[in-house]
């Protein structure tokens, strides 16, 4: 007990509280250090990929490439002609059949090259789905969507009868 | 006398530890703040050149698909039935591309955008026994425009057919 409290008479107070101004500064340093250290390795690893892009453009290929709307000589598809008889919702849906129906939803229109007008009348692909993205279209956030829009030049074919038009995609995805 | 030199010399050897200590830790700082501006940097410039190669990439798709649909297509108003390829063959075999010039105008008549841009410009270029280069004009120039193209062979009578489709928007293609 004597030892001690001689031992804590001796020891130079001062001199403590100077070493811990000093090494706070170096302590605040070390602290920025690190937190720059992890920002680095955050930048670094990419753990967040806008797939928007992506979703618009595979559902684009899929409509353009497959067999739901493009017209078939027996079982060969030819993509750039586009048969009326299945341009329609029920064929759109049952051809493109997703477990998820939330994920994109489009719309199709053909307008004619000679006059520039709809012929017929629009497809779509998820309409409840697509009627819904309308409001929020453009806005900020978890709970908005994109919409995409693409043209490609067309022929359709209605029987045997065959026209050149523009085939206009307006694909909404979700950002979420 | 002899004393006050020797003072002197203690003071001459003294040094100001606490100073060299802060010189350190500002070059410490100041070397580890360019290295963090440096690094971000280098960050920022991959970032930018990967989202516009992604996207390139996507734009040429298109082309590709419209550059194959154009030579698919039956040649409305020709008989026999033929597509628009061999159309293209025979005229560069002859040399007279009125027929190809009014397909690829009436092919091409309602596409006015390429990923929501304008498109300026469309060229329809033909390379086999003669050479044709066709435009279609589309929205006013307003600004650098960029190339964004399809290009494929296809048979031709003497020689194999060059076609090149250009589209000529205001995308930028890295």
């Amino acid at each position: 007990m004597k030892y001690t409290q001689k031992y804590i008479k001796n020891l130079n107070k001062k001199g403590q509280v100077q070493y811990f101004l000093e090494s706070a500064f170096r302590i605040g340093f070390l602290m920025v250090a690190l937190l720059a250290f992890f920002l680095l390795v955050n930048f670094y690893i990419v753990n967040r990929i806008d797939t928007n892009r992506l979703q618009a453009e595979v559902t684009a290929n899929r409509i353009i490439y497959s067999d739901a709307i493009m017209w078939q000589d027996n079982s060969r598809v030819y993509p750039g002609i586009i048969d009326i008889n299945k341009f329609n919702d029920d064929t759109l849906g049952r051809r493109i059949d997703y477990a998820t129906k939330s994920h994109a939803a489009a719309q199709l229109k053909i307008i004619d090259n000679k006059d520039g007008t709809e012929k017929y009348p629009p497809a779509y692909l998820n309409k409840a789905q697509y009627e819904n993205f309308q409001a929020i279209i453009g806005k900020e956030g978890k709970g908005s969507a994109t919409m995409y829009t693409k043209d490609y030049p067309i022929t359709y074919r209605n029987g045997d009868e065959s026209n050149y038009g523009t085939l206009i995609m307006n694909i909404i995805i979700p950002n979420s | 006398m002899l004393k006050q030199k020797k003072m002197f010399r203690q003071k001459k050897m003294l040094r100001n530890k606490r100073g060299e200590d802060m010189l350190i830790d500002f070059w410490a700082i100041a070397v580890f703040a360019v290295i963090i501006l440096l690094f971000f940097l280098l960050f920022s410039v991959n970032k930018t050149v990967n989202e516009n190669k992604a996207k390139t990439q996507f734009i040429n798709g298109d082309t590709n698909f419209m550059l194959e649909s154009f030579l698919r297509a039956p040649a409305i108003g020709f008989t026999p039935p033929k597509t628009v390829g061999e159309v293209i063959t025979e005229d560069a075999t002859t040399g007279d591309f009125k027929d190809t010039e009014d397909l690829f105008k009436r092919y091409f008549k309602q596409i006015n955008q390429l990923d929501n841009q304008n498109i300026i410009e469309i060229t329809l270029k033909i390379e086999g026994d003669n050479t044709k280069e066709i435009p279609i004009e589309k929205n006013k120039k307003t600004g650098t425009v960029y190339e964004l193209y399809a290009e494929t062979y296809i048979p031709g009578y003497n020689k194999k057919v060059y076609i090149r489709l250009s589209m000529w928007s205001l995308f930028k293609p890295s």
